[in-house]
């Protein structure tokens, strides 16, 4: 009987009982096959591999990363709440040292839901890393935290909650946005004001392979984690990147992604997107997992593919060797840059976006305000106003007190609060105070909060 | 009134009954012959049997530790392992890679055939091991058990072309399970024990024949259910692990089927426990576990720990350390080291036991703990019961936190909530009553305990399985027991239609079985795997993927809870 020399966790939860609709990519048959593959190969009996059972979590887990609007219970199904609920268990197996790294293996997505969340976009509605990251720092007392998101498609919605986080270090390679949902994820996006730098997105060509994105791992990633030192490390594993993926064109294989997680050693792996669900996800979980757990991978093959199907042109090559060269840049000199020609001299740094929501179709319109303290990330104040297809138009105010919050932006904040509630004008106000943990809302909330 | 006989052959003695459903007639004990298994079963047999009632004489059954003796001592023959692996897990990480030929075909997770076989590199390995003198095979492809034909292809040409070949075990026939490494090393023991059975099946068959009993024989398997000698031979890797089963068994037909109960067996150095849900014993969730390999052997759910009457009792820096080890016999019974049967003598709980000799036992403990015989022997009892009692809680808790892939099950988790203890075991008398006080459940204590295992062989029912893998989008369902896969062509099936297939496979396969006529599978046989999903390609759907497992639940085909131990039964009518 083999023992894998790493101890790894496994959680896998593929919600065999749900879906966005019957014939939705996010169904029902989505994790089948990775299922039938990850047990036929006996993964799960290797001593040192240990598979943990599902959790669900709670709204107010979800309320630390998130301003659900109109509320948790209103965009969240049962299965939202046990995907987020099966990262956080994985990361207790991690942080109570049970194990050396985890992988949840869950559905549905989460890295297209914003820090304001309406609904679904992208397949998502909760951001299953970031409630999860948030609770890693309430629980564990851990700050530093890096996310390297490489699903196919860019992670906006994790981009944006740790925008203005000089903490969260997140790194997001994805398909160039001119050619691929979302859209965005371009290299001018580098964080807010207070956390210039601790965002950098990768957008890479279609048709990049294994070969462009472990470059990228080895001449971008590996030595900005090396400089930023963050003490967890994740790996949103979208496999959509996957040469077999319907819904994208880029050419990464099973063995590549193995490699890339040899490389990464990161502590929690989260499945993100990928639909190619019998060409690509039984063999990419296959081979992640056997990554993980320290395991030969070198096997694991997808039955169609041949050297040929994925060769990267050196075009390509070239694209991606420019890009990581701007990114080692901007990085180096995150902390030299003038941020007043980024951000403005202004007391707040403005910013507008437009957010459409595929799945719920609706369009989220939003005016945001970073305060520009000299001694926090500053409060945020965000103005949304919603033009839904399906259901009435609605407005939204937020005020959010970020987590290492001075007390005068604490202050400030709370009275922009107390003034919206008097003015009103909008259908919901919200605070999100992560200093003192108050989530609120005007009117007040209908389900009650643990 | 139809009987049957019962025969236990375990590591120190064979018990054999004579039983009914009135009750046990005969009972024996005899020593096994360790060196002899054969010869302890006719003994045991020929102690119980009455020519007089030949004509009422329904079956046999016999639980053996003949396949598990053989495993677990390395004792078998070696064999050739062609292994269709394909892409995936390196196949040094497989079990008995080091006997294995890797043969080019493969089949996928669907069960489409991605690579078809070369004949030839299957000629090269098979005559590799012949040259080695190595006569025996296991077969076994990834995904064969969702795809049977690569595997039987294999076997029709070595059967075409190989008269020295004495046997072939395909994966996909001796278990039906996902989990390739499972199967590989399921289909190498079965083939590595065929021998042995065969010739203990055959002399057992020769030597009732000259005895003039034309009873089928049975034996017991380690799910708790019997097969007959002849599906047996070819399956013979099912039987490991009877042991536990019968001991299983004998406690369901002594007390009944429960709703929730623990099944203690104390015995003198460890005590087992099972689980009961729903008047039936819990399986092994992937398969049994024997000598370190992982196998899909259905088996039933049995935890061992280390504590039993004969634990040797110590004091370790002012502690009570119960167990692990057993260094003897009670000191009441000739030993040398206290144990808790000593414990209980001294409380004047142990019959035909001097009270004074054990509270001589205990003495030095009582000195050193510094408190009275008196209290050290209710210490050693209470904390002895109290491990097993955590052992069961600890198993429950275990059994409670299963991986689940739906939100519904998440949902509505699996709550095991006991409530009742059973007994079985010399020391059981004494010590259930306190283990179930710190559960706070209800106790039952079996009786005859002697020979509780015979009679568990006695009353097991036949079990057994089918499995049927529909999937209507590339027009095929296979039934793995039954090396069955056909077309089912455009046909618009559904689950129902899947299940009645199944119910219908597990009934003929059971029915075949002379011997249990009388057993009504409308009760019997139960579902325990019913999985539909759509197959949808490009926002259409295109087929479904169903699978339908249905099996023969262990359970008993005679209670005996009401028969009362002295009650012996005039059988003679």
């Amino acid at each position: 009987m083999i023992t894998a020399p790493k101890k790894t966790g496994i959680l896998f939860f593929p919600a065999f009982d749900w879906a966005i609709s019957p014939d939705h990519p996010e169904r029902e048959e989505r994790l089948l096959y990775t299922r039938d593959q990850i047990f036929e190969e006996g993964l799960l009996d290797i001593e040192g591999i240990i598979e943990y059972p599902p959790r669900i979590t709670n709204y107010a887990n979800l309320l630390r990363a998130h301003i659900c609007v109109p509320g948790p219970e209103e965009i969240t199904t049962e299965s939202h709440l046990i995907s987020a609920g099966g990262c956080n268990v994985i990361a207790d197996a991690v942080l109570n040292q049970e194990i050396q790294s985890g992988f949840a293996i869950v559905r549905p997505p989460g890295h297209h839901a914003m820090r304001i969340t309406h609904g679904s976009r992208g397949f998502c509605n909760i951001n299953i890393e970031s409630v999860m990251v948030e609770y890693i720092r309430k629980k564990y007392n851990i700050k530093r935290i890096a996310i390297v998101d490489t699903d196919a498609h860019h992670a906006d919605g994790t981009q944006d909650i740790y925008y203005n986080d000089p903490d969260v270090l997140h790194i997001s390679i994805h398909q160039d946005g001119r050619t691929l949902f979302p859209g965005t994820g371009f290299i001018g996006e580098a964080g807010g004001p207070a956390a210039y730098g601790t965002t950098l997105n990768v957008p890479v060509p279609p048709h990049t392979s294994d070969e462009g994105l472990l470059y990228i791992m080895n001449n971008l990633v590996l030595p900005v984690l090396n400089e930023f030192k963050p003490e967890i490390v994740i790996n949103a594993a979208g496999q959509d990147n996957h040469y077999s993926d319907p819904l994208t064109n880029m050419n990464i294989s099973a063995r590549g992604y193995a490699k890339l997680n040899e490389l990464l050693k990161p502590d929690i792996v989260v499945l993100e997107g990928g639909y190619s669900i019998e060409g690509a996800l039984p063999y990419v979980n296959t081979g992640i997992i056997l990554a993980l757990a320290g395991l030969d991978y070198s096997h694991v093959l997808e039955p169609d593919l041949t050297a040929d199907k994925i060769k990267q042109s050196p075009k390509i090559t070239e694209d991606i060797k420019k890009t990581v060269d701007q990114l080692l840049l901007l990085f180096s000199n995150r902390t030299r840059i003038d941020l007043n020609k980024i951000f403005g001299k202004g007391e707040f740094y403005h910013r507008t976006r437009r957010i459409f929501y595929d799945t719920d179709n609706l369009l989220d319109e939003q005016k945001e305000q970073i305060y520009r303290c000299d001694n926090c990330s500053g409060y945020r104040l965000v103005h949304s106003w919603v033009n839904s297809f399906n259901k009435s138009n609605y407005t939204t105010y937020v005020v959010i007190i970020p987590r290492d919050a001075c007390p005068g932006c604490v202050k400030r904040a709370e009275e922009r609060w107390q003034e919206k509630q008097k003015s009103g004008g909008y259908d919901y106000i919200f605070l999100q105070d992560l200093v003192n943990e108050r989530y609120e809302r005007v009117p007040k909330y209908q389900v009650s909060l643990p | 009134m139809p009987l049957t006989i019962g025969i236990d052959v375990g590591g120190t003695n064979t018990d054999a009954v004579l039983v009914s459903a009135r009750g046990v007639h005969k009972k024996a004990k005899i020593p096994t012959i360790k060196d002899n298994l054969l010869q302890s079963v006719l003994e045991a047999l020929e102690a119980v049997y009455d020519p007089h009632s030949e004509k009422n004489l329904e079956r046999i059954c016999i639980s053996t530790t003949l396949t598990t003796n053989s495993i677990v001592e390395e004792n078998y023959d070696k064999v050739g392992l062609l292994c269709l692996p394909g892409p995936g897990l390196h196949p040094k990480y497989l079990p008995f890679h080091e006997s294995m030929e890797i043969l080019p075909g493969y089949v996928d997770h669907r069960g489409r055939i991605v690579k078809d076989l070369n004949p030839n590199t299957v000629r090269q390995a098979v005559e590799k091991f012949l040259k080695k003198d190595i006569k025996r095979f296991a077969v076994v492809g990834k995904f064969s058990n969702r795809n049977p034909e690569l595997e039987m292809k294999i076997h029709d040409l070595i059967i075409g072309e190989y008269s020295d070949v004495k046997h072939i075990s395909l994966g996909h026939r001796v278990t039906s399970r996902i989990g390739f490494p499972r199967r590989i090393a399921t289909a190498y023991l079965n083939a590595a024990v065929y021998r042995k059975h065969k010739e203990f099946a055959d002399a057992v068959e020769n030597a009732l024949g000259s005895k003039g009993i034309t009873a089928p024989v049975f034996i017991l398997k380690g799910d708790g259910g019997t097969i007959n000698l002849e599906a047996s031979r070819r399956l013979c890797v099912h039987t490991i692990l009877s042991g536990p089963a019968a001991s299983i068994m004998g406690q369901i037909t002594l007390t009944g089927e429960h709703p929730a109960a623990a099944l203690i067996d104390i015995g003198g150095t460890t005590t087992d426990i099972a689980i009961m849900l729903n008047g039936s014993p819990v399986f092994e969730r992937s398969g049994a576990e024997i000598s370190g390999y992982k196998t899909s052997v259905r088996a039933l759910y049995s935890r061992s720990i280390g504590i039993g009457g004969d634990s040797a009792v110590k004091v370790e820096n002012g502690v009570l350390q119960i167990g692990p080890h057993r260094e003897g016999p009670a000191v009441i019974f000739g030993g040398n080291t206290p144990t808790p049967t000593d414990a209980a003598a001294a409380l004047g709980k142990v019959p035909c036991a001097d009270p004074k000799v054990a509270k001589e036992a205990l003495k030095p403990l009582a000195d050193s703990l510094n408190v009275t015989i008196k209290k050290t022997a209710e210490l050693i009892i209470e904390e002895t019961a109290q491990s097993i009692a955590n052992a069961v809680k600890n198993i429950v808790v275990s059994l409670s936190n299963r991986p689940v892939y739906t939100v519904k099950e998440v949902l509505e988790p699996l709550v095991i909530e006991l409530q009742k203890l059973i007994g079985i075991g010399g020391p059981s008398p004494v010590l259930t009553p306190l283990v179930a006080e710190k559960l706070g459940i209800d106790y039952e204590i079996a009786p005859v305990h002697q020979v509780a295992n015979a009679v568990g062989a006695a009353a097991a029912r036949p079990t057994t399985v089918a499995t049927v893998h529909c999937d209507t989008s590339t027009g095929y369902y296979s039934i793995s027991e039954l090396g069955i896969k056909k077309e089912i062509g455009k046909k618009n099936w559904n689950i129902d239609k899947v299940t009645a297939i199944a119910k219908k496979a597990v009934e003929k396969r059971a029915r075949s079985r002379t011997g249990y006529q009388d057993i009504d599978f409308s009760r019997e046989v139960e579902i325990t795997t019913h999985e539909e999903f759509n197959v949808v390609r490009g926002f259409q759907t295109v087929g479904k993927i169903m699978e339908v497992k249905a099996q023969i639940k262990p359970g008993a085909v005679f209670s005996l809870t009401h028969w009362k131990e002295g009650e012996e039964n005039d059988h003679s009518s």
